[in-house]
C-alpha cells in the first residue's frame, strides 16, 4: 500500500483552466482541522493545480493551528494570509435597554467594530492590485461575509457560500445572515440541489445554486472489510451525536458479547470526559478506544472496515467522504441532504434504507442504528460488496470533476 | 465592472415593449441593466408612443452600450408586433420579454443563463409573481402556477408534463434565439392573447426544457388600475373571438407534435385545462353580458368544445361545476348554465336544487341523467355539497322585487322580496324559520345592520320571503371609506343553525336601477348624500353611496384619485401608513415585547386562560374544568382561546383569539394557565403564574425526551423544548403509568396531579345510562341499532384519511343493524361517500369526544389513545389496524397493544366484520377490559374537576 501526498493527488488529477484567474478564497478561519479549513485547503490545492492564482484568507486566527503543510507535503501551492492572527470574539449589537443598563457593552461594540474596519482594510490591499475582470472572491462562510460586505471588492464577483444544510442554517442566525449578506451576490452557492431548492423557495433566495465538497483523498479503497473495527471521526462534541453513537455501540455489542469488534473514535473536544464515562456506564469502555485527535486520518481510516457517523447536523461531511474514497461501508443518521447525496438515497429514507454504499438511518433512531450496525458486523459478505462499490460511488466528487465545475462556475460569474 | 466590447455577443438580449408608458420605461430598463449577469443586451422597442418614449428611450440608449431602441412606424395596438420587431433586432444568444411596467429579478438572467447553459435546453421556464397593492397599500406577492416549480425539473419534452401548458405566459421564460429562429417561431400579429399561442408553440418545438424554482419577473397588477389592459378587457366579443381562434391554432401546432402518445396526452391535459380555466373565465361573466355578446359567445365555445377530447377531459377535470357548465353549454340549455354562471362567482355557493341518483349528487337532471355523458359531466358529488351542515351552506339567494314603500327627505323605506334555493331539502319543511337581512360594507367590516325579515316560508322547492328595511334610517355608512354595503340574507331553521349568504340578481327588477334614497353618512353629508342600488362585479346586490351636492362630489372626486394612484393624496398616504404600523404591531417579535413588558403588571388574580387543542375547540378536559369553575361560580374573569371562529365557545366567557394582543395581554396577566397541549413556546410563563397541564390523553406511542426526534435536537431545540415542558406547574396523570411514560419521559418539574382526567368525569358519573339515552336522543340516533364509534389515530402526511376497509361495504353488510360515527383525528379529515350516509356518519367535527363516547354501544380503534378513557365505560372495544406494520416502524409503543388488547384485534377486513357481529352479544373481553381500566386510570374517580377546582381555585376569585 502506499500513500500518496496531497500534492500528488491533485497534481495527476487536475486538468488546466482555459482561464487563469486570480481566486481569493476567504473564511472565518484556515487553521483549524474542521469540514470548511479542510475544503479551503483542498481546493486552494486543486485551483492552483488548475493554473489559477489562489490566496487563502482566514479573517482569525487560531490557538493552535494543524499543520497544513506537512499534511500536503511539500510548499504549499498557494498564498495565505490572516486578517487578525488572534482568535476573535464577536460583539452583537447592543439593544437600546442594554446600552442604558451596561455602558460597557457599547465600548466593546465600537472597539469591535474598529477592528472589523481594520481588518476590511486589509482586505481591501488584498483585492487592491487583483484585475476585476479576471479575479473571483469566494466567501465560504458567513461570518467572513460581514468583512468582505466592508470592503472595497472593486467589482469583483463575490460568490458566497455555506456549509451546512438549510436546516441547520436555519436553525441559528446563520440563516438570517445568510439572507441578508448574500441576497445581492451573483452566485450563493449550497451544497446540494436539495438544499438549493429549500434556500430558493423556504428561504427566499434566488442567486443559489449547488456544488459538493470535492473528495480530499483519490477514491482507491484499501481498508481491510476483516479488521473488525468500526472508525467514527470528528470534534467531540454534541452536533456529533457520539452519545447516540455509544448507545448505538452498546446495543449492537449487547446483542455479540463474544464479539472482538473495536470501535476507534478519532477526535476531541469539549464532551470527552463525559463521553468516557458514558462509554464506562454502557459497559463499552473496552471495545470503545478513544484515540484523540489526529493528523493522519487517511491512515486512521485505513485501519478500519465500517465508518460510523450519528451527527445530528451535516453539511456535506468530508470524513463520510474520505471513509467511501478509503472503502469504508458507512452507516449514517439521514440528517443532512448533503448524506442522503453521499449515500445516494434515492428515496426520502426511513431506517434501514440500504444503498450501493452504506446505510441511511433515521437521526436520531439509536435501536435502528444499532440494528443496523450489528447487521453489517455480523455480514462480511455484504460488507465486502459495500467497500468495494465505495470509491467508485464518490468518484462523481473527484478534483477534476469539481475543478472543472468551479472553473464554469467561475467563468458565468464573470460573464 | 467589467467593460463591453459591442462586438462581443451578449448572452441574453431582453425585449422591452412600450406603449406611451416613458414614466415607468426607465426602471424597466434598469431592472435589466442592473442584472448580475453583466453581459445582457436590452432592445426596447416602443410601438408608435405618443408620449415622451422616443426621448426618454434614447436618453437610456445613449447612457449606456448595452442598450437599443427601435420605434415602429405606426401603432400595432397589440404586443405582438412590438416583440417580433425585438426578436428581430436581438443579439444575443438567449431571448427575454419584458413589458415596460414590469421589472425582472436582479438575477434573472443568470438564473436563467446557467440552467439553460447546464442543460443545453432550448428553453427555461422560472416564476411569475404577480404583484398586487391592497387596499392597505402594502405589497402581496402571488406567484404563478406554484405547483409547476416547486423544484428544478429537465423535461426532454412538453409530453413529460403536459400541465405545462396552463403557464401561459411568455415573459416568465428564457428561449434561445436560434431555437426561435429555426422553428420561426413568432408571436401572431393582430390577434390577442398571443402569449397563450407563443408559449404553447415553444413547449411543443422545444428539445429541453428546464423549469426552476426562481422567480424571474415581476408583473405589477394594478389593483385599480382605472383602465384595465388588454388581457382584462372580456366584455369585448373580439376578444373571445380571438381566444378561441388562438386555441384552434395552439391545436393545429399540437397535430404536428411528433411523439403520439404524447401528443394525446397533452391534447387531454390542455382540454382540461380550457375547461377549469378559459370556459370558467368567460362562463362567470356570460349572464351578465348584452344579448348578442351572449349569443356570439356560445356559439364560439360550443362550436369550439364540440372538437374537443370531451369524454375523458369531463372525466378528468377535477372542476367540477365547470363540467357541467361545459355539458349544459352544448346542450343549449341556457336556463341551467346561467345557475352555473352564478355558482361559478362564489364556488361555495349552492345555485340549483340538486339531484341524487343511487348515491351520487347531480348538479340537475331534465333528462341529461339518461346519458352517459350527462351522468359524467353533472355528477357534482366531489364539490361535496350535500355534506355541509345548514350552517357551513351557502344557499343561492335572488332578488325577485325591490320597491319603494315610503320615502322623505330622511327616510326611505323599500320593500325587498326573494327566494332562497333548497338544494335536496336541507331545510326541512317543519323547520321554524325566521331570517334577517343585513348590510355590511365588505367580508371584514366591523359594522353590520340588520333587519329581521317579515315574512318567510317553505313554497314548494325555494324558501320565499318578503321585508321592508328603511335604508335610511338603518344603514348608517361611515363615508368615503365604505361607499359600497352588501345586502345579505340570514336564514335560521330551527335548531339546525343559520345560513349567510349574499342576495345576488342578474338584472334589477325594474324601476330599482334609477331609484335614489336618502343617505346619512356619519361624516355627514359632505361625504356623500344618496343611495342607489346596484348589481357589482360579483353579481351581488349592493346599494352604493352617490355624491349630488357639489361639496360631495369634490371630496369623492379627491378620494377617487388618491385610490387609483393618479393624486397627491395626503388623506390616503396617512391612513396608508396607520394600516401598515398596525401590519407592523402583528408581528410576533412586536408581541413578543410585548408580553415581556405586560409580564411587569401585576398579576390580575384570579383569572384564568383556557385553551383546547390550540384554540381548535371548546372541549376536553379544559372544557369540564371550566364547566366546574362555574358550577362554583368562580368569581375570577375566564377567558377562552379560539383559534378560527368562536363557534361553540361559551358566552359568558371572555373569548380571546389565539395570538392576538388580546390573547397575549391575558396570558401575560392571568393567574393560571389551564391547557391540554401547550400554549405557544414562546410565550414564556411569569413565576406568579400557575400552569395546569391537563394533557389531551394517555400515551401508547412513544413520548418525551428520548425519542428519535428529540434525541436528534441540537441542543438550542432541546433546551426549548424542555423551558416549554418546564413552563408546567401540575400536570394531571390517570395512572402511574402516565407518570412513567409522559411526566418522567418528559423529564418534567410539574407535580403530578393524581386525579383523573376531567373529560373523563361523566363517563364515571352514577347517571351514565340516562346521560347516554339523552345524548342519544339529541344526536337522533335510532334506538334500534348498534351504535358503534370509530375513532382511528392520525395518520402522517395525507390531510384526508383512507379507513382501510370500504363505508359502501360497511353500509351494505350493516345498514339496518348498525349506525358507524366516524371521527377522523383532529388533524385529518374523512369523506363518507353520499351511498353509506345512512349508515356512516361523520362526527369529526364535534367538539366533544366524550359525549360521543356515551352515545356509542362499541368503539373500533387501532392505536388511538381513545381506549384509555373508552374502557372506563366497560363498554367493547374492537382492534382494526389495517397498516400495523407501517405504523409501529414510524413510531414505537410503550407496549405490544395486539397483545394487550383489551377486546379482539383484527388485521384484515373479513375479520373485522365477522367480529363486529358479535361485538355487543357475546362480550369475551369484559375482564380484561376492567383490567385494562384499572390498569391505565387507576385515578379516574369521576370527580376529577372538582378536585381540581379545590386544589387552585377553592379559594380564588374575587
Amino acid at each position: 500500500m502506499t500513500v500518496s501526498t496531497g500534492a500528488e493527488v491533485t497534481a495527476a488529477a487536475s486538468t488546466r483552466a482555459q482561464t487563469p484567474r486570480d481566486v481569493v478564497i476567504v473564511a472565518n478561519n484556515i487553521d483549524e482541522a474542521g469540514g470548511a479549513q479542510r475544503w479551503a485547503r483542498s481546493m486552494g490545492e486543486i485551483l492552483s493545480a488548475r493554473g489559477h492564482r489562489v490566496h487563502l484568507v482566514g479573517v482569525a486566527g487560531v490557538a493552535k493551528a494543524h499543520d497544513y503543510a506537512g499534511e500536503y507535503g511539500g510548499p504549499l501551492p498557494y498564498q495565505s494570509t490572516v486578517l487578525h492572527p488572534r482568535p476573535l470574539h464577536a460583539v452583537a449589537a447592543p439593544t437600546l435597554p442594554q446600552r442604558v443598563a451596561h455602558p460597557g457593552v457599547s465600548v466593546r461594540r465600537s472597539q469591535w467594530n474598529r477592528l472589523q474596519r481594520h481588518g476590511a482594510a486589509a482586505l481591501s490591499r488584498i483585492l487592491a492590485p487583483l484585475d476585476p475582470r479576471n479575479a473571483v472572491v469566494v466567501c465560504v462562510q458567513v461570518f467572513a461575509m460581514e468583512w468582505l460586505a466592508q470592503a472595497d471588492t472593486r467589482g469583483i464577483p463575490v460568490i458566497g457560500m455555506s456549509h451546512e444544510s438549510y436546516a441547520a442554517s436555519m436553525s441559528s442566525s446563520r440563516g438570517r445572515r445568510v439572507q441578508k449578506l448574500y441576497r445581492n451576490l451573483p452566485r450563493f452557492v449550497a451544497l446540494t440541489g436539495r438544499d438549493a431548492v429549500d434556500w430558493t423557495i423556504s428561504g427566499k433566495m434566488n442567486n443559489v445554486t449547488s456544488m459538493p465538497n470535492p473528495l480530499p483523498l483519490p477514491p482507491e479503497g484499501g481498508a481491510d472489510p476483516a479488521a473488525h473495527t468500526c472508525v467514527a471521526l470528528g470534534r467531540l462534541s454534541q452536533e456529533k451525536g457520539y452519545d447516540l453513537l455509544l448507545e448505538a455501540w452498546a446495543r449492537a455489542v449487547a446483542a455479540r458479547p463474544e464479539t472482538d469488534w473495536r470501535l476507534r473514535l478519532y477526535g476531541d473536544g469539549p464532551d470527552r470526559a463525559k463521553l468516557q464515562a458514558q462509554a464506562a456506564r454502557l459497559g463499552v469502555a473496552d471495545s470503545v478506544v478513544f484515540e484523540g485527535a489526529t493528523d493522519q486520518v487517511r491512515e486512521a481510516l485505513l485501519g478500519g472496515s465500517l465508518f460510523l457517523s450519528a451527527s445530528r447536523a451535516e453539511g456535506f461531511p468530508m470524513t463520510l467522504l474520505e471513509a467511501l474514497a478509503c472503502g469504508l461501508p458507512c452507516i449514517a443518521f439521514d440528517c443532512a441532504p448533503g448524506v442522503h447525496e453521499i449515500l445516494r438515497g434515492e428515496e426520502a429514507g426511513g431506517d434501514g434504507t440500504t444503498t450501493v454504499n452504506g446505510v441511511l438511518v433515521t437521526p436520531g433512531n439509536t435501536e435502528a442504528f444499532g440494528l443496523q450496525l450489528g447487521r453489517l458486523m455480523q455480514d462480511e459478505a455484504l460488507r465486502r460488496e459495500m467497500a468495494a462499490a465505495a470509491p467508485g460511488s464518490v468518484a462523481r466528487y473527484s478534483p477534476t470533476v469539481i475543478g472543472e465545475r468551479w472553473d464554469r462556475l467561475f467563468d458565468l460569474v464573470q460573464r | 465592472m467589467p467593460e463591453h466590447n459591442e462586438r462581443r455577443t451578449p448572452d441574453v438580449s431582453v425585449v422591452i415593449i412600450g406603449y406611451n408608458d416613458a414614466a415607468r420605461l426607465p426602471t424597466a430598463v434598469r431592472s435589466v441593466l442592473d442584472q448580475t449577469l453583466h453581459n445582457v443586451e436590452v432592445v426596447v422597442v416602443d410601438d408608435h408612443s405618443s408620449d415622451d418614449t422616443p426621448k426618454v428611450a434614447a436618453h437610456l440608449a445613449a447612457q449606456d452600450p448595452r442598450v437599443s431602441y427601435h420605434r415602429l412606424e405606426e401603432n400595432s395596438g397589440g404586443c405582438s408586433k412590438p416583440r417580433n420587431t425585438g426578436i428581430d433586432h436581438a443579439r444575443g444568444r438567449y431571448v427575454m420579454f419584458l413589458d415596460s411596467d414590469d421589472v425582472l429579478d436582479r438575477h434573472a438572467c443568470l438564473n436563467m443563463l446557467q440552467a439553460a447553459e447546464e442543460n443545453d435546453a432550448d428553453l427555461v421556464s422560472g416564476v411569475c409573481i404577480r404583484r398586487h397593492v391592497n387596499r392597505s397599500g402594502r405589497v402581496e406577492d402571488v406567484p404563478w402556477w406554484p405547483e409547476l416549480y416547486t423544484e428544478r425539473r429537465v423535461l426532454e419534452s412538453v409530453a413529460d408534463l403536459p400541465d405545462l401548458l396552463r403557464d401561459t405566459l411568455s415573459t416568465n421564460k428564457c428561449y434561445r434565439r436560434e431555437f426561435l429562429n429555426a422553428h420561426r417561431i413568432r408571436f401572431p400579429e393582430g390577434f390577442h392573447w398571443e402569449d397563450l399561442l407563443f408559449s404553447a408553440t415553444a413547449y411543443l418545438n422545444a428539445r429541453r426544457i428546464v423549469l426552476i424554482p426562481n422567480p424571474v419577473y415581476y408583473w405589477e397588477v394594478m389593483v385599480r388600475a382605472a383602465a384595465k389592459s388588454i388581457s382584462n378587457q372580456r366584455s369585448n366579443i373580439r376578444n373571445v373571438r380571438d381566444r378561441i381562434g388562438i386555441h384552434r391554432r395552439v391545436d393545429a401546432e399540437l397535430d404536428r407534435f411528433p411523439d403520439e402518445v404524447g401528443r394525446a396526452e397533452i391534447r387531454l391535459a390542455k382540454a382540461v385545462k380550457f375547461l377549469e380555466h378559459d370556459l370558467v373565465l368567460y362562463l362567470r361573466e356570460l349572464p351578465y353580458q348584452a344579448p348578442e355578446y351572449i349569443e356570439e359567445c356560445r356559439t364560439l365555445f360550443r362550436d369550439y368544445l364540440a372538437t374537443l377530447p370531451l369524454e375523458q377531459a369531463f372525466a378528468l377535470c377535477p372542476h367540477r361545476v365547470a363540467v357541467a357548465g361545459a355539458y349544459l353549454l352544448l346542450r343549449e340549455d341556457w336556463p341551467n348554465l346561467v345557475t352555473i354562471s352564478e355558482n361559478l362567482l362564489d364556488r361555495t355557493r349552492v345555485t340549483t336544487d340538486l339531484v341524487e341518483r343511487d348515491g351520487r349528487v347531480y348538479w340537475c337532471d331534465d333528462g341529461y341523467l339518461q346519458d352517459e355523458l350527462g351522468r359524467i359531466a353533472l355528477d357534482v358529488t366531489e364539490a361535496g355539497y350535500h355534506q355541509r351542515s345548514l350552517a357551513e351552506s351557502n344557499l343561492a339567494t335572488r332578488l325577485t322585487g325591490l320597491e319603494v314603500v315610503s320615502a322623505g327627505r330622511k327616510s326611505g323605506k323599500i320593500r325587498l322580496s326573494g327566494e332562497t334555493v333548497n338544494p335536496l331539502g336541507k331545510v326541512p319543511s317543519d323547520a321554524a324559520l325566521s331570517a334577517q337581512l343585513e348590510f355590511r360594507p365588505g367580508q371584514r367590516a366591523v359594522r353590520q345592520y340588520r333587519v329581521k325579515v317579515a315574512e318567510v316560508r317553505h313554497e314548494g322547492s325555494r324558501i320565499r320571503w318578503t321585508g321592508e328595511v328603511d335604508v335610511s334610517r338603518v344603514v348608517r355608512p361611515l363615508g368615503v371609506l365604505d361607499p359600497m354595503f352588501e345586502v345579505r340574507f340570514r336564514l335560521k331553521a330551527g335548531d339546525l343553525g343559520t345560513m349567510a349568504t349574499r342576495v345576488t340578481a342578474i338584472e334589477l327588477p325594474p324601476g330599482a336601477a334609477d331609484l335614489e334614497l336618502p343617505a346619512r353618512p356619519l361624516l355627514t353629508k359632505l361625504v356623500g348624500d344618496r343611495w342607489v342600488v346596484r348589481i357589482n362585479h360579483r353579481g351581488v346586490l349592493t346599494l352604493q353611496i352617490a355624491a349630488r351636492n357639489a361639496v360631495a362630489r369634490k371630496v369623492n372626486a379627491a378620494f377617487e384619485a388618491n385610490a387609483t394612484g393618479t393624486g397627491g393624496g395626503r388623506v390616503l398616504r396617512v391612513v396608508r401608513k396607520v394600516m401598515r404600523a398596525a401590519q407592523k404591531a402583528n408581528r410576533l417579535q412586536v408581541k413578543r415585547r410585548g408580553l415581556k413588558l405586560f409580564s411587569r403588571l401585576p398579576v390580575k388574580r384570579g383569572s384564568v386562560v383556557f385553551e383546547s387543542h390550540m384554540g381548535l375547540s371548546y372541549s376536553d378536559s379544559p372544557k369540564y374544568i371550566y364547566e366546574a369553575l362555574r358550577r362554583h361560580k368562580y368569581a375570577g374573569r375566564m377567558y377562552w382561546s379560539y383559534e378560527e371562529n368562536t363557534n361553540g365557545f361559551p358566552k359568558d366567557a371572555a373569548l380571546v383569539k389565539r395570538l392576538s394582543w388580546g390573547y397575549v395581554w391575558a396570558l401575560a396577566r392571568a393567574e393560571f394557565w389551564v391547557d391540554n397541549q401547550g400554549f405557544p413556546r414562546w410565550i414564556n410563563k411569569r413565576k406568579q403564574t400557575t400552569y395546569i397541564q391537563t394533557w389531551h390523553g394517555t400515551a401508547l406511542k412513544t413520548m418525551g425526551v428520548n425519542t428519535p426526534q428529540v434525541r436528534a435536537m441540537l441542543t438550542d431545540q432541546r433546551n426549548e423544548l424542555i423551558r416549554a415542558v418546564n413552563r408546567f406547574d401540575a400536570f394531571l396523570v390517570r395512572s402511574e403509568y402516565d407518570v412513567r411514560t409522559l411526566v418522567e419521559a418528559f423529564e418534567m418539574r410539574a407535580e403530578p396531579l393524581r386525579t383523573g382526567y376531567p373529560r373523563n368525569d361523566i363517563l364515571l358519573a352514577p347517571d351514565v345510562a340516562e346521560h347516554s339515552a339523552a345524548l342519544r336522543a339529541r344526536f337522533g340516533f335510532p334506538t334500534d341499532r348498534t351504535v358503534l364509534l370509530y375513532a382511528p389515530t392520525f395518520r402522517q402526511g395525507s390531510g384526508n384519511f383512507e379507513p382501510g376497509f370500504s363505508f359502501e361495504e360497511f353500509a351494505r353488510e350493516f345498514g339496518d343493524t348498525h349506525l358507524l360515527l366516524v371521527r377522523a383525528h383532529y388533524l385529518n379529515t374523512v369523506s363518507v361517500p353520499a351511498s353509506a350516509r345512512g349508515a356512516v356518519q361523520d362526527v369529526s367535527k364535534y367538539p366533544d369526544v366524550s359525549e360521543l363516547f356515551l352515545a356509542a354501544d362499541a368503539l373500533i380503534t387501532d392505536f388511538s389513545s381513545v381506549i384509555f378513557d373508552y374502557s372506563l365505560l366497560d363498554r367493547p372495544i374492537l382492534f382494526f389496524a389495517a397498516d400495523e406494520a407501517g405504523y409501529s416502524r414510524d413510531r414505537g409503543t410503550y407496549f405490544d397493544l395486539a397483545a394487550e388488547a383489551p377486546g379482539p384485534y383484527t388485521t384484515d377486513v373479513g375479520a373485522f366484520f365477522k367480529e363486529i357481529r358479535t361485538l355487543t352479544a357475546e362480550d369475551r373481553y369484559a375482564e380484561a377490559r376492567r383490567a385494562f381500566a384499572q390498569r391505565y386510570g387507576e385515578y379516574e374517580h369521576g370527580d376529577a374537576a372538582e378536585q381540581v377546582y379545590r386544589r387552585f381555585f377553592a379559594k380564588g376569585g374575587k
